[in-house]
């Protein structure tokens, strides 16, 4: 059923592919989307240096300082590495947090993205929620990208014509290797990969594959490791060698780079790579395994659905422990429970989907603290997650399994929640205007107060037992040491560690004179503890790869519970350690933040005030991206193709939209423009779609039924339109939509000379004239999607009036109501049942009429076979997974799901009965029937990426609506196959 | 009246399904009585046997420590370690000071220690064939000479405590096994029997658990 | 001509009030997550919230009956009988109660005779 003014189905499809939609972030053919809301309207400003154009908006004037000299040194830096220079000035986007960031118009920005670069307009976004010595990082690692982006492509757009491109390794291989700079937590997946045989290989492809599951994908961190290796192997030069091969590579078909450059075969390459990396790690065959210390607690893909745990927190009696980890088979971050005394899982606390947040917020970088807190009483386990525009501090009981609280956080990223010791307050680290600093939050006033207030890094606070101090870590310079302060004077720091190396993520013992951390003074990371009274400093493993959140048992102050890094995933772990003592440390006092060594950038510039300049929008206008072709088809067959091209400005706030498709010959246009700067967005159009359906001619004249197929009466609509819609967004899931303008229309049959002789001309239903049209929508869409089978849970409605204005006797007049209505019911592993309402009405003097059936609204009825002005139609589908993937003859295919489905509508033309007919008899005869219908099964598979249906259905009549429960089936299962998305 | 069975039939299905439990019926597992509480111990050292007699070829003290010391590891959540000293004599069993000297410092130890026999003889007596040869050798003699080998093990095991010096446990274990065939290895013989010395001292060391039934109350 | 029978209807409703009818019932708390925890055998997670159930309702029969089961399972026996015997004032006629402190009883009567053999012996051995 197409919408009457709304944008059809393909537009969409075609829309969502080639930028981010008008206020829907996540858009799901055939789907309304998400709200992506606009909360800020950022007074953007402009400021050019020597190689870049810088868009911000901050207050603050070190801010520009800091963002000119961190791109300008990042520039030269990269510049000498690959011995090229960029041509025109990169547009850097620099975002004051990470919530702004997530508010882009340009880039798609989820959970755990740092920064972006993009190949078209070689345009870079960052945020500044972290450290100067990470943003340089950050920006010397986009800016490399840029670089690749110039050399292989040359200027800006050129990537628009490029229809093969490198492995993604080259890229983030040579971005990661550019910063100079190996984390520790990167240097251990390198080592556990390594030591446990599990290193990625070249493909023949020149792709690098791992056969097993690794926190983020091994072209970072490994793709590093090559171009170590490269440089290794053929010196500094064989890099910049490398990347001139490139620059000579087909815009389509196969690149072989290595081949290319060094004349070596992958598996010639992935023998003397792995030789590599055994070598420089060879040291540490002889240190711990995690998996001697005890059995993993808790997830273990894929002996049970979950893998990963990203923090965790132990229950008061030391039984439980309570997980953050990824749930594989949906797709979905998990709160559990893990019992100690065999390591099962034994609960799942946030089983399902919610709406109640958006996504449990979660770290890779242990540095910033654990993601979750248990309280003292054991009742409450708290965690941040996002809702709308910033975090909440969430609370679960433990004992319901239940949200029962939520505090809004004012301040961006919070984590690292930490209870008092009575439980009565929560410490956490969080971003304000800038700074990064620890917090109290009282729980029973909900007050909340910055503690620390100053330039410096602070995190993961731990309070000590007796609730009389507070140790956390603060970046000195380019790493984490530990810090003590009194929690009645937090001005006063006493500095705990000291040398080379970090120290993290610190926990207090019982006695509240040990501290617990963890620290990469030997490379890989072990459990330390240090006395405060004393100085005393422990070391408690020597794993060969890392191990993080050291926390005592509470019942057991010998054995420790704490996560190590074992095959590709953390995992918990709870063993006895023996500590040795290693050194014997002089604690320091702060005297004040401004002698603590901080880093700065390499090039120094002063900010010229007056060459700052406020950004006008629309001054120039750039292609968004590649068009995209768009397949669609339909149960009759006919086949729906489209493309569209989009501009806009460096801000992507500004779009500009042409979209052309066809099907049957029939040729479509649509253009528009949006303004997505603010909340409330607005998008003017024209366009001319000509859509085509079936008209049921036997329904007026039954004489034809066995003249014609229903295909002779195709009848075709065009409709031209200048109209304006307007988007408001109350929230992530629900939003208003009005619409405004002039419609034009025209309608026949296809083939009128000979259908005017069959008919008589007595349809008179086809709409030729104008329309000027006022409409309000109110949608809504709370439905959870798995990547592979669509909706899983969840619900999405759309609900809309129109009202056709009588300007003048010739415009139509009518009022439409229109309802779509979904509804799912979620039963875990991938089975759901999907229901769908679909309704419409249409009073007045010129009612509409509507075409649906066919597809998946009524698989018994012809494709648009059934019109109305009044109707509606219901589905139920019960989905469920057979095959998550499986290998043949033509390649991978999967995920094939079965369905059981059943559908039923009733429609009503103006004038007509609301009835179905159904023909016999050589004289025609005719039974009539208030609902049509149908039943079956049927399977969905993917091929080349689009969803395909094969199902069996069955027809059913309802002769008498009042009596639903007497239904007659008509003739045998029929075959349909139809490709498109389920609803 | 089909009606309201179906109501019927619903509200039993109904209060059936939310029946409130006042009590749910758990298996415990209950640990018992023992003298000796092992859960007090860091460790368990197992000190040479006096061996008063033992066949040719078989050493009862490497045998009695081969076999100990993996089954109390299976029990035990402490370390169990050997300890290579011999004992010199009967005397040892009497002296706590030798005990806190061996024990040098450890008083979270706990020694197992003893004197041990170990015996084997042959039998010779005329006895009835047995009712299944009857069968299968209808014709041989119905009474013959028949042999056994006896073996028979026996142990005076002592537990001692290594920070007093002072026995904790003292027990004797006696016990014959015999066997039809006359070429019965001694080694083989000693396994069994000292698997039966073994169960009975676990049973009385680690004490026997129960597994009863116990109504936790839900209100 | 097929017809939909209504017995399918009704079967599906039975079976969804089956599933559904038990979340009229009380919401979860302390003692009843310690008896979840007792069942996934975890005691110290158990006694800690049967402790909770106490502390705030010092006259819970369940929680002093659930406490004794937990103190006989960890062999607390001294803490076992307090709370077996302040249970039992609380309820002298909860039958499930009774059952519970009568095999504590006869446990411990085995365990006295076993200690009473074990302490005779021993002076046998002495003299011997």
């Amino acid at each position: 059923m197409k919408n009457k003014w709304g944008i059809p189905a393909v537009v969409l499809s075609c829309l969502a592919l080639i930028s981010p939609s008008p206020a829907q972030e996540f858009f799901y053919y055939p789907y309304y989307g998400k709200n992506k809301i606009m909360y800020e309207d950022f007074q953007w400003k402009s400021y050019a240096t020597d190689h870049f154009h810088v868009y911000f908006y901050a207050e603050r004037p070190e801010v520009l300082k800091n963002v000119a000299e961190v791109a300008e040194s990042a520039y030269h830096k990269i510049s000498d590495i690959l011995k090229h220079q960029l041509t025109d000035p990169v547009p850097i986007i620099y975002y004051t947090t990470y919530t702004d960031f997530e508010q882009s118009n340009l880039f798609n920005i989820s959970e755990g993205v740092l920064g972006v670069s993009e190949p078209l307009l070689h345009r870079i976004g960052v945020h500044g929620d972290m450290p100067l010595d990470e943003l340089q990082s950050l920006v010397e690692h986009e800016l490399t990208h840029i670089f690749q982006f110039d050399i292989l492509w040359g200027r800006p757009g050129a990537s628009l014509y490029a229809l093969s491109t490198p492995p993604l390794w080259l890229f983030e291989g040579l971005s990661e290797y550019t910063t100079g700079r190996w984390t520790s937590w990167s240097q251990m997946l390198i080592r556990d990969a390594v030591l446990n045989d599990r290193i990625p290989e070249i493909t023949d492809s020149g792709d690098l594959y791992s056969r097993y599951p690794m926190p983020r994908d091994p072209a970072y961190d490994f793709g590093h490791a090559i171009y170590d290796f490269i440089e290794e192997k053929y010196g500094h030069n064989g890099i910049k060698e490398l990347w001139q091969s490139l620059k000579n590579s087909p815009l389509i078909g196969r690149i072989a780079p290595l081949k290319k450059a060094f004349n070596i075969k992958p598996h010639e390459f992935n023998y003397e790579f792995k030789k590599f990396l055994r070598e420089k790690n060879r040291k540490f065959l002889i240190r711990e395994n995690p998996e001697d210390y005890s059995i993993a607690l808790g997830p273990k893909f894929p002996q049970n659905p979950y893998y990963f745990t990203f923090s965790h927190a132990v229950s008061p009696s030391g039984d439980l422990i309570a997980a953050l980890t990824y749930n594989v088979a949906e797709y979905d971050i998990d709160l559990v429970l893990i019992s100690t005394k065999d390591g099962s899982i034994v609960k799942n606390i946030t089983r399902g989907f919610t709406t109640d947040y958006d996504y449990i917020k979660y770290e890779y970088d242990p540095s910033q603290g654990a993601s979750l807190a248990w309280s003292p009483d054991g009742d409450t386990i708290v965690f941040f997650a996002r809702h709308e525009r910033r975090y909440s501090l969430y609370f679960v009981d433990v004992l319901r399994g239940k949200l029962v609280r939520k505090i809004n956080i004012p301040y961006d990223r919070p984590a690292a929640p930490c209870f008092s010791p009575g439980g009565k307050a929560i410490y956490f680290t969080a971003f304000a205007k800038g700074w990064h600093d620890i917090f109290r939050l009282d729980l029973e006033t909900e007050g909340i107060d910055n503690l620390t207030q100053d330039s410096l890094f602070e995190k993961a606070p731990a309070v000590s037992p007796d609730g009389r101090y507070l140790a956390y870590s603060i970046r000195v310079d380019a790493a984490d040491k530990l810090f003590l302060s009194p929690l009645d004077n937090m001005k006063q720091k006493t500095q705990l560690t000291f040398g080379q190396g970090n120290t993290i993520c610190p926990a207090f013992a019982a006695s509240s004179k040990d501290i617990f951390f963890s620290g990469d003074a030997r490379e890989a990371i072990n459990i330390y503890s240090i006395n405060v009274e004393t100085g005393e400093l422990k070391r408690f493993t020597d794993v060969w790869t890392g191990n993080f959140y050291p926390v005592p048992h509470p019942r057991d102050p010998n054995r420790i519970v704490f996560s190590a890094f074992n095959k590709g995933s953390y995992q918990i772990f709870l063993a006895e350690l023996k500590g040795l003592v290693e050194d014997r440390m002089a604690f320091a006092e702060l005297p004040k933040e401004e002698s603590l060594p901080g880093f700065r950038p390499s090039v120094s510039l002063d900010i010229n005030q007056d060459k700052i300049e406020p950004y006008k929008g629309m001054q120039s206008l750039y292609v968004s991206g590649r068009p995209p072709v768009d397949v669609l088809v339909s149960s009759d067959g006919s086949v729906f193709g489209g493309t569209a091209i989009s501009f806009g400005d460096i801000l992507g706030d500004h779009n500009f939209y042409a979209m052309f498709f066809q099907s049957r010959g029939l040729r479509s246009y649509y253009f528009a423009y949006i303004n997505q700067k603010k909340r409330l967005q607005f998008m003017p159009s024209l366009f001319e779609y000509t859509l085509y359906y079936y008209l049921p001619y036997s329904y007026f004249d039954s004489s034809l039924y066995y003249s014609l197929s229903y295909q002779d009466a195709i009848a075709y609509r065009k409709i031209s339109s200048a109209n304006i819609t307007a988007f408001y967004p109350l929230n992530r899931y629900y939003r208003l939509e009005g619409n405004f303008g002039f419609y034009r229309y025209e309608e026949n049959f296809a083939n009128p000379y000979s259908m005017g002789m069959y008919t008589g001309n007595r349809y008179g239903y086809f709409w030729n004239g104008n329309a000027l049209s006022l409409s309000l929508a109110i949608t809504g869409e709370t439905t959870h999607f798995n990547p592979y089978f669509g909706p899983l849970a969840g619900h999405t409605f759309r609900i809309s009036l129109t009202q056709g204005l009588p300007v003048s006797e010739s415009f139509f007049r009518n009022t439409t109501v229109q309802a779509d209505m979904r509804k799912y019911f979620y039963f875990g592993a991938a089975s759901l049942l999907a229901l769908r309402f679909e309704g419409w009405a249409s009073r007045g003097r010129d009612p509409y009429v509507f075409y649906h059936g066919g597809n998946n609204q009524v698989r018994s009825s012809y494709y648009y076979n059934i019109v109305s002005t009044e109707g509606w139609f219901f589905n139920a589908e019960l989905r469920f997974p057979l095959v998550n993937a499986a290998s043949t003859i033509l390649g991978q295919i999967g995920p094939v799901r079965g369905a059981l489905f059943f559908d039923i509508t009733r429609a009503k033309l103006d004038g007509y009965p609301a009835k179905f007919y159904e023909y016999y008899g050589p004289g025609v005869s005719r039974r009539s029937f208030d609902a049509l219908g149908s039943y079956g099964y049927g399977i969905q598979f993917f091929l080349f990426g689009l969803p395909l249906h094969i199902e069996f259905a069955k027809r059913l009549n309802w002769p008498d609506i009042s009596r639903p429960l007497d239904v007659q089936g008509y003739g045998g299962f029929e075959t349909k196959f139809w490709i498109g998305f389920d609803f | 009246m089909r009606k309201n069975s179906l109501a019927v039939a619903s509200l039993l299905l109904f209060l059936a399904a939310c029946r409130s439990d006042v009590y749910r019926k758990l298996k415990v597992e209950l640990p018992a009585y023992s003298p000796v509480k092992l859960g007090d111990f860091l460790e368990v050292v197992i000190t040479p046997f006096l061996v008063a007699e033992q066949p040719q070829g078989i050493d009862v003290n490497k045998e009695i420590a081969d076999y100990l010391k993996p089954e109390l590891e299976k029990k035990f959540k402490g370390r169990v370690t050997l300890n290579q000293v011999p004992l010199e004599s009967e005397e040892a069993f009497k002296k706590p000071e030798y005990w806190r000297a061996l024990a040098a410092g450890s008083s979270k130890s706990l020694f197992l220690t003893g004197r041990a026999t170990f015996t084997q003889e042959t039998r010779k007596a005329i006895l009835a064939r047995p009712a299944r040869s009857l069968e299968e050798e209808p014709l041989s003699p119905q009474r013959g000479l028949d042999e056994r080998r006896i073996f028979t093990l026996d142990v005076s095991l002592y537990l001692i405590k290594a920070e007093t010096g002072e026995p904790l446990l003292q027990r004797d274990f006696k016990e014959t096994k015999s066997y039809t065939n006359p070429k019965q290895r001694a080694d083989f013989a000693f396994y069994d029997l000292i698997q039966r010395v073994k169960a009975k001292l676990f049973r009385l060391v680690l004490g026997q658990e129960l597994v009863q039934n116990r109504y936790l109350l839900t209100r | 001509m097929n017809r939909i029978l209504p017995k399918g209807i009704t079967a599906a409703f039975l079976v969804s009030l089956l599933l559904t009818a038990c979340s009229f019932l009380p919401k979860p708390d302390q003692v009843s997550f310690g008896i979840w925890a007792a069942e996934q055998d975890l005691w110290d997670e158990a006694i800690f919230r049967w402790k909770r159930a106490v502390a705030l309702d010092p006259n819970s029969v369940a929680a002093h009956n659930n406490l004794a089961v937990a103190y006989e399972k960890k062999g607390l026996w001294e803490e076992a009988r307090r709370e077996y015997e302040i249970a039992l004032k609380l309820a002298p006629e909860n039958r499930w109660l009774k059952a519970n402190y009568q095999s504590f009883k006869e446990n411990l009567e085995a365990s006295d005779k076993a200690k009473e053999k074990e302490k005779k012996e021993a002076e046998k051995d002495e003299k011997k």
